[in-house]
């Protein structure tokens, strides 16, 4: 009869550990919870900075790499008429017809970058299969915009060739694509931006829940109480996520409903996404942990935040980049990050891992930053008994 | 009588500047949050230029004729794709495609040489992931740009002896507005120095203005015999020295390394003057911001976005200039637009077009924001 006592002793002893763990999770989070629903300003900017960063991000993407360009068209006969077709075909050009001096008048205002004057004789010399010489002037801001605008005109003036005179120019691209459909680069981006937003919100909650205990000293209070450091900081992450998943809910319709980008696996995205709040949410308490000030988990989380998201392959894959910087980034979550909510979206790989694997990874980040920042708190418990 | 009180006065502006300067300097967080996002965004400039528009592509070669040769030559030199992978068979090519280590795959077929000369259809295939359009319409310009550059080489003899003539008669006739072409780099440095300019002015003098709440000094300073103008100036003058400090580590770091160096007097005094506006600006926000929110924590976050959201309102890491009209109009009400573009007619192109707007505009702006800064933190320090 004995083993079977002390095991059911130790049964209920264990339960009664147990639910002891599990009302300290609780109460910290729902604790952490109160406190930040008292700071209502730092809650609202905590929601609305990583609303604005998606934001101000998508301005970025507007322009599209199309270059505002004025079109004078001196002669209107049917092959201007098919060069300016092919201008505006050639995804490179936001064109607008004009008369010289408008031309010139908006390229002093900066309104457009680039005059393109199709000359009088322009059909006639085609005709005759003479030279014609194409004006352009080029407001050379800088040398990377500058560029696109002089490879887009070679490929509107052969796209021209290849339908008035297919005999002549018979060397011509042939174009074939991976996916059905194009997608547009707001489309792609806003995908990479919705981990950027996860990312900034969550390091900014929780690192300033976290930092805030050191800023009135509750954590002297929280480190001495028989609670187990790992329970204290599971509630933390428990309770910024709450906190968190507010902002996340609102880019989330923005994306989907606002902007329009539906995703393809919808089980993904919501899967991923609870899990890059955790290992996001449990870094920011291990930055709050450490840094101890929330005036400097601010600068801090936003600082760090965005060169990472450039470096992750947001605009693109980060293999066809830097070669150093292709093997750096494969050390941090938000490159699986962004794979996988571009798998997500739109069924697209841009890894050289493949989404299973992304997706192993990305469970492993999270462990590691939940395990790193419970070290963390733990070591701030060795600190105060050494003090 | 008027002398010593305007003496007294100045004397403690001066207290108050050396004060917060002194705090400045001994806080690393402060200088951290003036100076950190910044560097953020010049490490992704310089990653970024490295990578603009050159993506990997295979060229898959099937046929060794002279014309063949030629387009390969012109391919492997093009600066709008780097050639990783050169091979003749199709198979490895389009697996280098499918596990992402290119992004297209440039197919000249067996008989391009053959069908060049019988002036057939020749088409070179361009096997494109066409995972988003920045990436894929950069791959689409450049093939058509290197077919015509093969065209404008071909003029002479075919393998047969036959004359050819170039059948491209369009020739492109390039002016460029400015004399030199600026690199993405260099020219992206100027938005990000008026970024750290405002995000120095912001935090630096909102912070230091929150400080005397936080540390409730504010009540002696307001029990002390000096007048409220004089501890009002002494906040605006402090913020725009730490300011200024900063602009000139920069500037003088930019001018060394040759990123930043306006060509003649009137351009650096241009540009420095351009400079002290943009500080006075930010500084008269910050005041206004740390006198209003009183807490360091709330200064920090309503000023770093702030100044961000002006960054990339006034073009950020785009050109103001490539954005569709209605963001340009935004951009012609935001001051730092104004600022960056003051900044880089002067340094770039030792010009002063629009420079007479842009003073303007940066005038009334540094003006408008320290009357805001002396209204918040005269009524902050009435109540």
């Amino acid at each position: 009869m004995r083993p079977n006592y002390i095991t059911m002793a130790s049964i209920i002893n264990h339960l009664d550990s147990d639910n002891r763990t599990l009302r300290v999770i609780l109460s910290m989070a729902q604790k952490d919870i109160r406190s930040s629903l008292t700071e209502r300003a730092f809650m609202v900017t905590s929601i609305i900075i990583p609303i604005n960063f998606l934001l101000l991000f998508l301005l970025f993407a507007i322009t599209g790499g199309e270059a505002p360009t004025a079109v004078v068209l001196e002669d209107h006969g049917h092959y201007a008429m098919q060069f300016v077709s092919a201008m505006e075909h050639s995804h490179s050009f936001m064109i607008q017809q004009t008369t010289p001096s408008e031309a010139q008048n908006l390229m002093r205002q900066g309104r457009i970058v680039s005059i393109i004057t199709v000359p009088a004789n322009f059909d006639a010399s085609l005709q005759k299969g003479s030279e014609v010489q194409l004006p352009i002037i080029v407001n050379n801001l800088d040398v990377d915009f500058t560029n696109d605008i002089r490879r887009a005109v070679p490929l509107a003036i052969t796209s021209f060739y290849a339908n008035a005179f297919p005999n002549q120019v018979v060397i011509r691209a042939h174009e074939i694509d991976t996916y059905s459909h194009d997608t547009g680069y707001i489309q792609y981006l806003v995908v990479s931006l919705m981990v950027i937003s996860i990312m900034l919100g969550g390091l900014l909650q929780a690192g300033a829940n976290a930092a805030r205990e050191y800023e009135s000293g509750t954590i002297k209070e929280l480190i001495l109480s028989p609670a187990r450091p790992w329970a204290i900081q599971l509630g933390k992450i428990l309770g910024a996520l709450v906190l968190n998943s507010l902002s996340v809910i609102v880019v989330i319709i923005v994306i989907v409903f606002l902007i329009g980008v539906w995703p393809i696996h919808w089980d993904e995205l919501l899967g991923f996404t609870l899990l890059l709040m955790i290992t996001f949410v449990a870094l920011g308490t291990l930055i709050g942990t450490l840094v101890r000030r929330r005036q400097s988990v601010i600068p801090l989380s936003i600082g760090v935040t965005i060169p990472v998201f450039f470096l992750s392959g947001a605009f693109g894959p980060a293999i066809w980049g830097d070669p150093a910087i292709a093997f750096i980034t494969q050390f941090q979550p938000v490159y699986y990050g962004i794979a996988i909510f571009q798998h997500a979206f739109h069924d697209f790989t841009t890894t050289q891992t493949g989404p299973l694997y992304d997706k192993i990874i990305l469970n492993g980040f999270a462990v590691a930053a939940v395990l790193a920042s419970v070290i963390a708190l733990r070591s701030t418990k060795g600190e105060s008994a050494l003090r | 009588m008027m002398i010593t009180m305007a003496a007294k006065s100045w004397l403690a502006i001066l207290a108050i500047v050396r004060k917060d300067i002194g705090v400045w300097l001994r806080q690393p967080t402060a200088i951290t949050a003036t100076i950190l996002p910044t560097i953020a965004f010049m490490i992704i400039l310089y990653f970024g230029a490295q990578a603009v528009g050159r993506n990997p592509v295979a060229l898959v070669v099937q046929d060794n004729g002279r014309y063949t040769q030629e387009l390969v030559n012109i391919l492997n030199h093009s600066d709008a794709f780097k050639v990783s992978v050169v091979t003749s068979k199709q198979e490895e090519a389009e697996r280098a495609l499918k596990h992402i280590q290119v992004a297209a795959v440039i197919t000249i077929p067996s008989n391009f040489d053959i069908a060049f000369n019988a002036h057939e259809s020749d088409p070179v295939t361009i096997h494109i992931n066409n995972l988003n359009l920045d990436f894929t319409n950069d791959l689409r310009r450049s093939l058509p740009a290197a077919i015509s550059e093969f065209y404008s080489g071909t003029q002479g003899h075919d393998s047969n002896n036959n004359k050819i003539n170039n059948p491209i008669k369009i020739h492109v006739n390039e002016t460029d507005l400015r004399k030199q072409d600026v690199d993405l780099l260099k020219f992206e440095i100027v938005p990000n120095m008026v970024l750290l300019l405002t995000t120095a002015g912001i935090v630096n003098a909102g912070l230091a203005t929150a400080r005397e709440w936080e540390d409730s000094t504010i009540k002696e300073l307001l029990l002390a015999p000096i007048s409220r103008s004089s501890l009002i100036a002494g906040k605006l003058i402090g913020g725009w020295l730490t300011t200024l400090l900063v602009a000139a580590a920069v500037l003088t770091i930019g001018a060394v390394t040759g990123f930043l160096r306006p060509e003649g007097l009137l351009y650096w005094l241009t540009t420095i003057f351009i400079i002290m506006l943009i500080a006075l600006t930010s500084v008269g926000i910050g005041v206004a911001i740390g006198s209003a929110t009183r807490r360091f924590q709330r200064v920090t976050a309503v000023g770093i976005p702030l100044s961000i959201d002006l960054f990339f309102l006034s073009g950020g890491i785009t050109v103001a200039a490539f954005l569709p009209s209605w963001l340009q109009t935004v951009a012609h009400f935001v001051p730092t637009f104004y600022g960056t573009h003051a900044l880089q007619t002067s340094i770039f192109y030792s010009s002063t077009e629009g420079l007479a707007q842009d003073i303007l505009v940066l005038v009334g702006t540094a003006f408008a924001t320290i009357a805001i800064g002396v209204f918040s933190l005269r009524r902050s320090t009435l109540a």
